[in-house]
């Protein structure tokens, strides 16, 4: 990444740690003198980046305020889950505003980054028309889908996301070390989910699981359609409210019970209701990967597509796995990645 | 009303009573009670178990009902109704009210069939359902809620037979019953135990103590109870013996004190016959001198005294014949005053004799000499009258009866006419030829006197011996302002 200059700035008691990229051209000269110019200059930046880095590896509340951008959080909502992660996210952008309502935002440029909290901020937003980059957090894929349709695909370009629930090449995973092999997986999609039938197969001949994906529609009888994936071992469930939905779920946990099938879902709290595992993603994780994306959007300036969670965790309902004969492995609980920082004992 | 029927009850009685009665009541309670109670306990259980049922296969009816899965929920109430008797149906209902599942048990319709209606409700769980719209979606540690949803997915009716419970009521009544009849049972034949454990040495007791009141103080029970009944009974063996001991020292002390009375009234008796038979011959000597000093006087005295007034009267004559003169005249005075000092002592002599030998007695007996002498009172008493009745055959009082009889109603005149201030008084004499005796009765209508407070005096103690060296009864009955009757019977 080619520096021209990094400044540290003290500001209201934190540091701020700023770079700015080279806008000018290296002019031919002795080729001796510009290597040992140009070698100065990059060990005095480099032991300056350093000191900066261990200033901001040692106290994290000091991290990563180093964006030049126009930083504003977007929350709509005042709910504990989304004050737990405006005050996260205030950690790791101290100078980041706090939108609750986008039409009184300021007035940004093209340089304004919007992070969004949950659906109804994205929806919200995106009803102003901003300018700027937009990074959807704590929505799924699904509900991302859904409200991006009647945006302008070149509006689009400069959204991304960050997707709520837990990639499905990371379940996939999960489901065969819970097995110890890779079984036949069955998986349920809505007209709203079918756009991800082309990526979970994808996964799926990654993980080299053998994947049937069953549609469903309103009005169609949910158990049914269950009984066609009997053969599968596994359900694995997806965000989909036209499935999973309060009234159904008991349904599908009960059946997929009785017909000593596993549900690995998309929520810890969905294990906690009856299924058997899942790989969720914590406020911190995201937050985490929220960091690192715009880091690295401001390295690069390149906005990456919508990605699921990289960091996770891993939950594994034992009364459920006891009921289904299945043993649960060590290795299978601690089954995560987790932030680089948070790694560091 | 006061009930006292229990007073007259024995130990063994009461005992029975007191074991029995407590089961008795016990027994009899709880069977009226369960009796009582049996339809509403019935009706009760009915409701409850079929409240619990219903509630229960419509909770767990749901899966069943929103899949659709019949058979699996027919195979369920199928299952509880050969398993519960008491349900006579099972009814799964859709939401629209059409039967999905109908099991009827093989049992007759019963009238009092009761039935329970729940609601199979759709179970809901809350939880984050991603949507578009909402809370931000967050796939890390939340706390799920399990909430019930008003969508009804259908109805679950249970029919339940009361025949069944009622059957099994009435076992349990005779159970019961037969379990309290065997308590009652058992309790009588404890209280019968216990009572002969405990009426034996009681019965023993009670035997000794009879004993020891009939005076057979050497009792010995063996004691072969413990507790109270044991201490009881060693209590009574102590008690025979130290009344025995008692009983000999309290018989010695009576033998010897009888010694010392008999001792005693035999020298009273003998000092009394000393006395009476001393005061006998006081009397008699006193009977005898007076008698003798009489005979003195009326032969002596009286003879010379005559002889004095002869002379006295012949010197008066001879005077007389000697003419006037002062010698004559004084010697005539002196004749004259001779003659009168001889006269009076004749018939002061003529009393005393009178006095000391009533001579009437010898002349008139007992019954003359007695009226003489309440002339002589009449006569000198002007104010209270003297009257005499007398009866009966007055020879054959004799001895020394008659003086002693005359000198009982002289001491008795004498002290009525000097206390009791009489107006009349009546003496009776009667001669009981039958009984031999000789009544003597005193009365006076005086001031009479307390018999208790008033000291008797020497005339009333010389009465009282006088009767008694008679061998006689004497009895005064008087009292204040009633005047004063004095009873004597003397032997004849």
């Amino acid at each position: 990444m080619p520096l021209l200059s990094v400044r540290i700035i003290r500001h209201e008691g934190n540091y701020h740690v700023s770079s700015q990229k080279a806008g000018r051209r290296w002019k031919p000269d002795c080729l001796y003198h510009r290597f040992m110019t140009i070698a100065r200059h990059r060990i005095r930046q480099i032991l300056l980046l350093a000191f900066c880095l261990s200033v901001t590896w040692a106290n994290p509340a000091v991290s990563h305020d180093a964006h030049r951008r126009d930083l504003q959080v977007v929350a709509t909502d005042d709910s504990d889950t989304a004050r737990r992660i405006v005050q996260d996210l205030r950690k790791k952008f101290p100078s980041a505003q706090v939108l609750n309502d986008p039409t009184k935002r300021k007035p940004g440029g093209k340089d304004s980054v919007y992070i969004t909290i949950g659906p109804s901020a994205l929806r919200a937003l995106l009803s102003q028309h901003p300018e700027g980059t937009i990074i959807s957090t704590f929505t799924s894929s699904q509900a991302y889908r859904a409200i991006l349709e009647s945006t302008p695909e070149k509006r689009t370009a400069a959204i991304t996301a960050i997707y709520a629930e837990p990639s499905p090449l990371v379940q996939l995973r999960l489901i065969s070390m819970l097995y110890k092999r890779p079984v036949e997986t069955g998986s349920i999609l809505s007209a709203k989910t079918a756009f991800l039938e082309s990526a979970l197969q994808r996964a799926a001949s990654y993980a080299n699981i053998s994947l049937t994906v069953e549609t469903f529609s309103l009005g169609d009888n949910l158990n049914r359609v269950l009984n066609r994936l009997s053969d599968a071992l596994v359900i694995l469930a997806l965000p989909d409210s036209t499935v999973y939905n309060a009234e159904n779920i008991r349904n599908i946990l009960v059946t997929t019970y009785r017909n000593n099938q596993a549900v690995v879902g998309f929520s810890a709290a969905l294990v906690k209701a009856g299924a058997l595992a899942t790989t969720y993603s914590e406020i911190e994780d995201i937050d985490a990967q929220i960091d690192e994306l715009v880091r690295d959007f401001e390295a690069s300036g390149k906005l990456p597509e919508p990605q699921f969670p990289k960091y996770f965790r891993t939950i594994v309902n034992e009364d459920v796995a006891r009921s289904l004969n299945i043993v649960v492995d060590e290795s299978v609980k601690s089954f995560a990645r987790k932030p680089a920082m948070m790694r560091q004992p | 009303m006061k009930l006292n029927l229990w007073k007259n009850w024995s130990i063994r009685a009461r005992l029975i009573f007191i074991t029995i009665i407590p089961v008795a009541l016990l027994f009899c309670t709880d069977v009226l009670y369960t009796y009582l109670f049996r339809h509403a306990e019935i009706q009760e259980e009915l409701a409850e178990r079929g409240r619990i049922i219903a509630s229960a296969l419509a909770e767990s009816s749901e899966y069943g009902v929103i899949s659709g899965n019949l058979a699996d929920l027919e195979r369920i109430a199928r299952g509880l109704v050969q398993a519960d008797n008491s349900i006579y149906a099972i009814d799964i209902l859709k939401s629209d009210k059409s039967v999905a599942v109908h099991v009827v048990s093989n049992m007759p319709q019963a009238k009092e069939n009761r039935v329970f209606d729940a609601p199979v409700k759709r179970q809901l769980l809350t939880m984050n359902e991603f949507e578009d719209e909402g809370l931000p979606h967050v796939s890390g540690q939340e706390n799920i809620k399990k909430a019930t949803g008003n969508e009804i997915a259908g109805y679950v009716r249970v029919v339940m037979s009361p025949s069944v419970l009622a059957t099994k009521q009435t076992h349990r009544i005779y159970v019961q019953s037969a379990m309290s009849f065997l308590a009652l049972f058992v309790s009588i034949l404890c209280a019968l135990y216990l009572t002969r454990t405990l009426h034996k040495p009681m019965a023993t007791a009670i035997g000794a103590l009879r004993k020891i009141r009939g005076g057979d103080y050497a009792v010995h029970v063996d004691v072969s109870a413990g507790g109270e009944i044991g201490e009881l009974l060693s209590s009574l063996n102590e008690m025979s013996v130290s009344l025995e001991e008692s009983k000999r020292d309290l018989e010695n002390k009576v033998l010897a004190r009888t010694r010392d009375l008999e001792e005693s009234r035999n020298a009273a008796l003998k000092a009394d016959a000393e006395k009476r038979k001393l005061i006998q011959r006081v009397d008699s000597a006193v009977e005898d001198e007076r008698k003798s000093i009489a005979v003195e006087i009326h032969d002596e005295l009286n003879a010379a005294l005559i002889g004095a007034r002869l002379s006295s009267r012949r010197i008066l004559d001879l005077t007389t014949n000697a003419g006037p003169g002062s010698v004559s005249a004084e010697i005539r005075a002196n004749a004259e005053s001779i003659l009168k000092v001889s006269a009076d002592l004749y018939a002061s002599a003529r009393k005393i004799v009178r006095r000391l030998r009533p001579e009437v007695l010898d002349l008139l007996g007992l019954q003359g000499a007695i009226e003489e002498m309440l002339h002589g009172y009449d006569a000198s008493h002007p104010n209270c009258r003297f009257e005499i009745r007398s009866n009966g055959d007055f020879s054959k009082v004799g001895g020394g009866l008659p003086i002693a009889a005359y000198r009982l109603v002289q001491e008795s005149l004498s002290n009525v006419v000097k206390h009791a201030e009489a107006t009349g008084v009546s003496v009776s004499l009667l001669v009981d030829e039958d009984l031999h005796t000789l009544h003597i009765t005193i009365a006076d209508n005086g001031i009479g006197f307390d018999l208790q407070s008033v000291t008797p005096g020497i005339g009333l103690i010389g009465m009282r011996e006088r009767v008694y060296a008679m061998k006689g009864q004497m009895e005064i009955k008087t009292a204040i302002g009633s005047g004063t009757v004095i009873e004597v019977r003397l032997p004849l």
